[in-house]
């Protein structure tokens, strides 16, 4: 960088400021309503909008108003879910009231002006294709990991410094006969200790089960057994599966392989194995996958062979763990085949399967969708396609579902939907960059207060590739000051720290 | 403008004085010998019906090739010493390496041997490992877009390479071994008008390495499956014929290699087989002060390539021939005027499991205009060159060379030159994210130069300025998750600053030889901002070769300040310091011992900018022998 700064300056160019964004002032702690989640702003409409999201008043039997400066009073009435929303009369700041106790001042915001401030400057530099982004552990004391795919390592990633704190972990080679071959992770869960993650590496077949504190490893997590296929499964052309030098055809019997989602359930790992054998190779070697495996493993009892169950569908890409219901929900893209266009060629889905007998339960099926990932809010399934910029939900009690558009690309990818404050969830698009928000209850594409996407990178056409996002734990505001989401872009290779305090609260 | 030079020029000479007074000061100035520097030479036999005399160039003459034939390193560890030129290894010996020019990519460098163009169907650039040193005569390094001159591909610059020797030479023969099991075996032989020269170098290229990643400790590594076996031939043959005479000149090189992948993902399965050759006839008469000179010429060039990668993945195989008919004219019209024009008409054919059977033709023409006005060179040309499936391209250029006095020379130009997209760049199909993009277009570049050039006897001083602005880049961009493609996108401008000097002393018996040069690069791409990938803002060189009784000590230094690997500038590639050192003794004029180490510094975590990682510390002892002896 020095060098850089004096070619620069020996052409008079000089060398940019770095911009410091600092964060929006803490929040006081108030029964029945929480702060962080209201909203005082002009709608690009011009309309002046007093709201807050799901669960901002907890306490809907408190007499909550609203006085703007203009000393009109406004009654708040909010739904079950604590949600409300009231037109202002054009006004520049407000008060919160509970019966006639002032709360806090709210400061009206522009829209545009808010979501661009949200987006705090990138911390560059995440390593070679990284994939994942965790947060371990709980409050003040929660770390960001990143999964670094590309470089074989999991990282700390300090929300200041990025990699240079220098808090980094290789991972294990495995020897083989062909050579030593790197974990390559993929995804990460972290487990509820607040000390411990485990990272699936797919060149290895297995996963790691890693000491944040202490950057190692403290165990391996295998499947042993083989999956029987009764009958066997041929192959398009003969492969070299177990790398022993034999090529064949047919398979009767494999090793569960690649495995890429993972979550965490108290003391269960779930781990979903992809089955991916190859990519379209040529015109005449299509990409090839075995069925894909779920592995529920115990973490207290780590010898226990795992339990498996193999997946009707292939290609599972993303395993979530669905608290409220207590299902696992698998998400399988099915076969992706990138010639000559990228189109999918098996069926995609997802998959509910109860974590105590690893039955599936229940399976959607989304034809030509290639899902990505999905998750369960209102009363339906919200489901991510890798393939277009699109979002669909099903309702889970039956019924029909819709989708939900996010750009006019042809193909873009969703690679994992999350939930944020305030019951909105999170869709970001790889192409263009954008941080879009839904609203599950009234299916609204970036609803109030953010009336549009978050711009987390340039977009097209050199694309930073957003891909996933982790929300810090706790209460923006409350439990800390500054970002409260921090977004991975892949191609890009850096993070994107977001503070949605720009936009919410007082 | 010239009014206003001149009312400075007193105050500029004054400067000028003092510094010429320096140089003299340090011993009186000594003939040309063995040891004869770069020379920076505008002027220069550039293998073009007419040089374009103010397109500055850098000369490699034949002694500083002989002396680096004596300390058995190869092509590229010259090269990489000249101001703008950036070498990239991409392995260590016996491996891949490949020019750049002036911060552009390998593609953006063209290479021309013996009047042939070098092409390939791959967007890589030209790999040197595969043009023997031993059958070299002399270099010129062409500084800067060459569009009009050259034709596609010489938008950083170009590497022309001559083999006919321009006056007897020796045979010679010599061996070399080092380490990581490195051999190499090179011999030339001159016989009336025919020159060949021959190589076999083979090496492990097996090295431990300290893999150095962001934010992760360090960590010792085995480079394996690094070996690369390769083998050379290079042969030129004239004779008079009529009225002018005949050329006929050949080459071609074979490497068999592993290829071991990326730091990060090693690869101990791949193979790859490669193989080049290149065959130009040419009838060429000079031009009398009646007759125009003409030149006849018909070249053809071929790249094979096998490359396999363990037993379930198809191989890759890929024939490249590209052949071509030139006609050139030229003659003076007057003593201080003279013009030039020549046609070429060309024809590419690949056939590939990379991009299936592909052929294109091409063709082009230049005029060239050349006016003396006293101390003051005009040179204009224009050249038109047409592949098909391309838009039309038309490349003009315009120079001036001036000469106030005679050790100062101050140039101008300004010119467009061009790269059409290469054959697997339009039509690799979609395969393992990757594909061609067939709505490619050619990128183009203007450029402008201003130099100036002080040349005294034993001091040599060169200071450059350009600016180039890039149209249609072509950079492999992410169409989506899945596929990665290259496109045509916007501009991208870059400034730079180029300076060499050297100085040469006798002191007694004692002849010291020393040379930096510089690079400053800064650039940005119009989209984002940011500078592209492998740019480094700094580069530095510098050798000193100190040399008395027959024993010559060298050393070489390599400096090129980080840059990063990817277009957002987040993976930074750590600055590349490489210290080379030699001795080498002539216990006879005919023979030399040599003793060569290359990294000397033993950095274990040396990568080139496409992070792959090199040796550290290694030696080579090389005994050479001429003629008489054998």
């Amino acid at each position: 960088m020095k060098w850089r700064c004096l070619a620069f300056g020996v052409f008079f160019l000089g060398c940019g400021e770095v911009a410091v964004t600092s964060p929006d002032p803490m929040i006081h702690e108030t029964s029945g309503a929480a702060l962080e989640l209201l909203y005082f702003v002009q709608s690009p409409t011009g309309r002046t909008l007093f709201g807050g999201l799901k669960g901002s008043i907890s306490d809907p039997t408190a007499a909550w108003s609203f006085r703007s400066e203009l000393g009109e009073d406004h009654p708040v009435s909010a739904s079950a879910s604590g949600a409300f929303e009231l037109e202002i009369e054009d006004s520049e700041r407000g008060t919160f009231h509970r019966g006639e106790t002032p709360i806090a001042e709210f400061l009206r915001r522009d829209v545009a002006v808010a979501r661009e401030r949200a987006v705090w400057p990138p911390i560059g530099g995440a390593g070679s294709v990284p994939n994942d982004l965790v947060f371990v552990g709980q409050g003040p004391e929660a770390r960001l990991v990143l999964v670094r795919s590309g470089d074989h390592a999991v990282s700390v990633f300090d929300l200041e410094r990025g990699l240079d704190a220098d808090l980094g972990l290789r991972l294990p080679e495995q020897v083989r006969s062909t050579g030593p071959i790197g974990a390559q992770p993929w995804f990460g869960a972290a487990l509820s200790d607040g000390e411990r993650i485990v990272v699936t590496a797919f060149l290895q077949h297995r996963a790691y089960l890693i000491h944040v504190p202490s950057l190692s490893v403290e165990a391996e997590l295998r499947v042993e057994s083989t999956v029987v296929l009764e009958p066997p499964m041929s192959l398009p052309y003969a492969i070299d599966l177990d790398g022993s030098g034999s090529s064949r055809t047919e398979v009767s019997r494999y090793a569960p392989r690649c495995p890429q989602g993972v979550a965490v359930s108290g003391d269960h790992v779930f781990v979903a194995y992809s089955g991916f054998v190859a990519p379209r190779l040529s015109p005449t070697r299509p990409p090839v996958y075995l069925p894909g495996v779920l592995a529920r493993f115990s973490i207290s009892d780590l010898a226990a062979a795992p339990k498996i169950a193999v997946l009707p569908l292939l290609n599972p890409q993303a395993v979530t763990f669905d608290s409220a219901r207590g299902r696992v929900l698998v998400t399988a893209s099915g076969v992706l085949d990138t010639s000559p266009e990228l189109t999918p060629i098996t069926m995609g889905g997802v998959m509910l399967v109860d974590p105590d007998t690893m039955t599936i339960e229940e399976t959607f099926e989304l034809p030509d969708f290639a899902p990505g990932s999905a998750l369960i809010a209102g009363d339906s399934l919200w489901v991510s396609s890798l393939v277009s910029p699109t979002v669909r939900w099903v309702p889970l009690g039956g019924g029909s579902g819709g989708e939900i558009r996010l750009n006019d690309e042809r193909v873009d990818s969703v690679f994992r939907l999350v939930e944020l404050q305030g019951g909105l969830i999170g869709a970001p698009s790889f192409n263009t960059d954008r941080l879009h928000f839904i609203d599950p209850e009234s299916k609204q594409l970036d609803p109030s207060p953010f009336f549009g996407p978050l711009s987390l990178g340039p977009g097209r056409p050199i694309f930073d590739g957003l891909q996933v996002l982790a929300r810090r734990p706790g209460r923006a505001g409350v439990d800390f000051a500054g970002p409260d989401l921090f977004a991975l872009s892949g191609i890009a290779s850096r993070v994107v720290p977001v503070e949605f305090r720009k936009v919410l609260g007082p | 403008m010239l009014n206003g030079v001149r009312r400075h020029w007193p105050a500029a000479a004054s400067v000028l004085a003092v510094l010429l007074a320096s140089v003299r000061a340090h011993g009186e100035p000594v003939s040309s010998s063995t040891l004869a520097p770069y020379a920076v030479e505008v002027r220069d036999a550039q293998l073009s019906t007419h040089v374009d005399p103010t397109q500055r160039s850098t000369r490699i003459p034949r002694a500083v090739l002989e002396r680096a034939r004596a300390r058995a390193v190869d092509l590229p560890d010259v090269l990489d010493l000249v101001a703008g030129a950036r070498v990239l290894d991409l392995g260590g010996p016996v491996r891949e390496k490949r020019l750049t020019l002036r911060g552009a990519g390998s593609t953006a460098a063209a290479v021309v041997i013996d009047g042939v163009p070098i092409s390939t169907p791959f967007a890589t650039g030209i790999d040197l490992g595969l043009v023997p040193i031993e059958g070299l005569e002399e270099l010129s390094l062409v500084h800067g877009g060459a569009g009009a001159a050259y034709g596609s591909g010489a938008l950083g610059g170009a590497l022309l390479v001559r083999t006919r020797p321009t006056r007897e030479r020796p045979s010679s023969l010599s061996l070399a071994m080092g380490s990581l099991e490195t051999v190499l075996l090179r011999g030339a032989v001159s016989a009336g008008g025919l020159f060949s020269a021959a190589a076999y170098e083979q090496s492990s290229g097996a090295f431990e390495y300290t893999s150095r990643l962001p934010g992760l400790p360090d960590q010792a590594r085995w480079r394996a499956n690094n070996d690369a076996r390769r083998g050379q031939l290079s042969t030129h043959y004239q004779r008079e014929l009529g009225p002018g005479r005949l050329e006929i000149a050949a080459g071609g090189a074979i490497r068999d290699s592993g290829v071991p992948g990326f730091e990060t993902q090693a690869d101990l399965d791949a193979r790859e087989l490669r193989a080049q050759g290149r065959l130009r006839l040419a009838f060429l008469r000079d031009a009398g002060r009646a007759t125009p000179g003409l030149q006849f010429g018909a070249h053809i060039q071929g790249l094979g390539i096998g490359y396999e990668e363990g037993a379930a993945l198809d191989p890759s195989r890929t024939l490249f021939w590209a052949s071509g008919v030139d006609v050139s004219a030229s003659a003076p019209l007057e003593s201080a005027h003279r013009w030039s024009a020549r046609i070429e008409l060309g024809l590419e054919h690949s056939s590939s499991t990379e991009h299936d059977e592909t052929s294109r033709p091409r063709g082009a023409a230049v005029i060239a205009d050349e006016v003396q006005l006293g101390a003051v060179t005009v040179f204009g040309a224009l050249r038109g060159e047409l592949y098909a499936g391309q838009p039309f391209a038309l490349m003009p250029r315009l120079g001036l060379l001036w000469s106030p006095v005679w050790v100062l020379e101050l140039g101008f130009s300004v010119g467009r030159s061009f790269r059409v997209p290469s054959i697997d760049e339009l039509y690799h199909p979609s395969q393992v994210g990757l594909s061609g993009n067939p709505d490619l277009v050619a990128e183009t570049a203007w450029e402008s130069e201003l130099f100036a050039r002080l040349d005294h006897r034993d001091f040599q001083l060169e200071l450059a300025a350009f600016a180039r602005r890039t149209s249609d880049l072509v950079l492999y961009l992410n169409r989506n998750a899945f596929e990665i493609r290259p496109e045509n996108l916007g501009t991208a401008n870059l400034l730079g600053l180029e300076s060499s000097a050297r100085l040469m002393q006798q002191l007694g018996r004692l002849r010291v030889e020393l040379g930096v040069s510089g690079t400053l690069l800064a650039g940005a791409l119009e989209e984002t901002g940011e500078t592209w990938p492998t740019l480094a803002p700094l580069g530095l060189a510098t050798e000193a070769l100190l040399s008395a009784y027959g024993v010559e000590l060298g050393s070489q230094l390599r400096y090129a300040s980080e840059t990063s690997a990817n277009l957002s500038g987040t993976l930074a590639t750590e600055p590349y310091l490489r210290w080379d050192a030699s001795l080498v003794v002539h216990p006879v004029d005919e023979a030399s011992l040599a003793l060569s180490v290359h990294n000397l510094l033993d950095r274990r975590d040396l990568e080139t900018v496409n992070k792959l990682p090199l040796p550290g510390r290694t030696l080579l002892f090389a005994i050479r022998v001429q003629e008489e002896i054998l």
